[in-house]
């Protein structure tokens, strides 16, 4: 029984494949054809032949080349202003105590909530997303190198908020709720917002300033 | 509060029901009408005013929010870009700035704040997105971001 | 806005000359180059043998040396009074002045109570209405509507047919139902064909 129902497949497939006429006829057309190449084969035995090295090279998209000159130019500006401290006034975003603050230097932030640093304390934000000028903008990816950019404040007062009053109440249901807050409130000055080193290259050492081994 | 008897002030001590009153009254003393010097009638609104302003502190937030949006929406329309767009290739590029920082910046350093512009187009196009005319002038990503 | 329309009739102007508000700021330019304590003088005004001013005394025996040593600028007066409520007396560089209640307050509270006047610049603690001042805004320059423009506008000769034409944002309504009529045209003269 088994192999009765084989066959019946086997046929039904051979019909598929083999019944379908145009592609009967290919092959027959083709057939003189390949009889003839198999007679013109030449033999495994004849030597090798030598053909002549080809010189391979990458060619460069042009604009490709036209980019890096640019960019290489782009770089060689900033890092000319860099050096000879050309920048002028830098401005900064800072993140401190859950929020960015856009900066630049003698500026005055205020810091609401617990923030440990005390009056007269230097204190340096390590976190810089951005700090630009007026020629040139650098963003970080979100931070900027530790080494990169520094910037410096001073604790300038410390102080508590005016008296807040939270107050809520249902009408006529009795209900009513009163609470009076202080918030601690830290005044920064900012002193200076500088770029220490040159961009656009990989540094030996980084992320290593201001730690002590 | 204006203190209209400095003898009474310094006789009466403790919670009596004159300077209990006096409290509210301080805080109606801006009102306009009874409600500044009758207490039934101070004593609604001088209520009414301090619920007022514990919740308009959070609405404070809010509105800040959306007047930042706009901020940065019209600041983005001058390059063909809205926000939405905007924000999405920041957040792929990491660049992490918030609202109120975009809008500083599109605001008081507008030449960064069109970098930012420029960066986003570009972005876009090296995605295939909104970029019929092409990759803005200008921009070298070199695949990296 | 419908809030506002409920509100008690005010003006931010009596409000604010009863509470008060202000920027932040901060005397004679303090930070910039070097740090100036602002606390000058504080005074502990106490009595010897009320309870009311047990904290205070103990303060005073035990914690108000520290305080000396580590604010050398900082001139301390003892005052003892008696049968009076203890009290603080803070005076600052720029002349002004807070006076705080001590009376019945442990000396754990004393001790913050001084630091907080430690910390303060003098000026009156007034609502703050933002948590920045800056003297120099924009670096690159405020925007203006001609800075993303292109500068070839600056020298293009007026009058100038180009530029002062209507800028056609996308299709206008006009043309739009121009191609639906030819559409419609087409299809017609098609049916027409067909029909013939």
């Amino acid at each position: 029984m088994i192999s009765c129902l084989r066959l019946v497949r086997h046929s039904s497939a051979f019909k598929t494949v083999i019944g379908n006429e145009s592609a009967m006829h290919e092959i027959e057309i083709r057939l003189p054809v390949l009889m003839q190449l198999n007679g013109l084969r030449t033999s495994p035995f004849t030597a090798p032949v030598k053909h002549a090295q080809v010189q391979q090279e990458v060619m460069q998209d042009a604009s490709e080349i036209h980019n890096e000159k640019f960019t290489k130019n782009v770089l060689d500006k900033v890092n000319h202003q860099i050096l000879n401290n050309q920048c002028g006034r830098l401005f900064a975003v800072v993140y401190f105590a859950g929020k960015q603050k856009l900066v630049t230097p003698e500026d005055l932030v205020m810091v609401e909530g617990v923030f440990p640093p005390n009056i007269g304390d230097k204190i340096r934000l390590e976190k810089v997303m951005c700090v630009g000028g007026l020629h040139f903008t650098l963003y970080g990816r979100p931070l900027l190198s530790r080494d990169l950019v520094n910037v410096e404040a001073t604790v300038v007062e410390k102080n508590l908020s005016h008296c807040r009053v939270y107050f809520r109440s249902l009408r006529r249901q009795n209900n009513r709720k009163t609470k009076f807050s202080r918030e601690m409130q830290t005044l920064l000055r900012i002193n200076c917002v500088d770029i220490m080193h040159k961009i656009g290259e990989i540094r030996e050492v980084e992320g290593a300033d201001g730690r002590i081994f | 509060m204006v203190i209209t008897s400095p003898t009474l002030f310094a006789r009466s001590r403790g919670p009596d029901r004159f300077w209990k009153r006096r409290r509210i009254l301080a805080l109606s003393a801006h009102f306009y009408g009874r409600k500044q010097n009758c207490f039934r009638v101070a004593i609604r609104s001088v209520h009414r005013a301090l619920s007022f302003s514990t919740k308009a502190r959070a609405l404070k937030k809010r509105d800040m929010r959306i007047l930042w949006n706009t901020r940065i929406n019209a600041g983005c329309e001058e390059f063909g870009l809205n926000f939405d767009r905007m924000k999405i290739v920041l957040d792929d590029t990491g660049v992490a700035l918030d609202r109120k920082v975009l809008q500083n910046l599109a605001i008081w350093e507008p030449r960064s704040f069109r970098a930012l512009a420029m960066l986003t187009r570009a972005k876009e196009a090296e995605q295939g997105l909104n970029s019929l005319q092409g990759p803005p002038p200008g921009v070298v990503t070199r695949g990296m971001l | 806005m419908c809030l506002l329309w409920n509100l008690p009739k005010m003006s931010s102007r009596t409000w604010s000359l009863f509470w008060g508000s202000r920027f932040v700021k901060t005397p004679l330019q303090n930070g910039i180059g070097r740090y100036v304590q602002q606390l000058q003088r504080i005074t502990l005004k106490f009595c010897k043998t009320h309870g009311g001013s047990q904290g205070m005394r103990d303060y005073i025996e035990k914690e108000l040396i520290h305080f000396a040593k580590e604010n050398p600028g900082v001139v301390v007066y003892v005052k003892p009074r008696r049968h009076r409520s203890p009290c603080l007396k803070a005076e600052y560089l720029n002349g002004g002045e807070e006076y705080i209640s001590m009376h019945r307050l442990p000396a754990d509270d004393i001790v913050r109570w001084m630091a907080y006047l430690r910390g303060r610049s003098g000026y009156p603690t007034d609502r703050i209405r933002k948590d920045q001042h800056t003297d120099h805004p924009s670096i690159q320059g405020p925007w203006t509507p001609w800075l993303h423009r292109d500068p070839q506008t600056n020298v293009a000769q007026y009058p100038n047919e180009d530029l002062s034409c209507v800028e056609v944002m996308g299709r206008s309504a006009t043309e739009e139902l121009r191609e639906m009529f030819k559409k419609q045209k087409l299809v017609s003269s098609y049916k027409r064909s067909v029909e013939s």
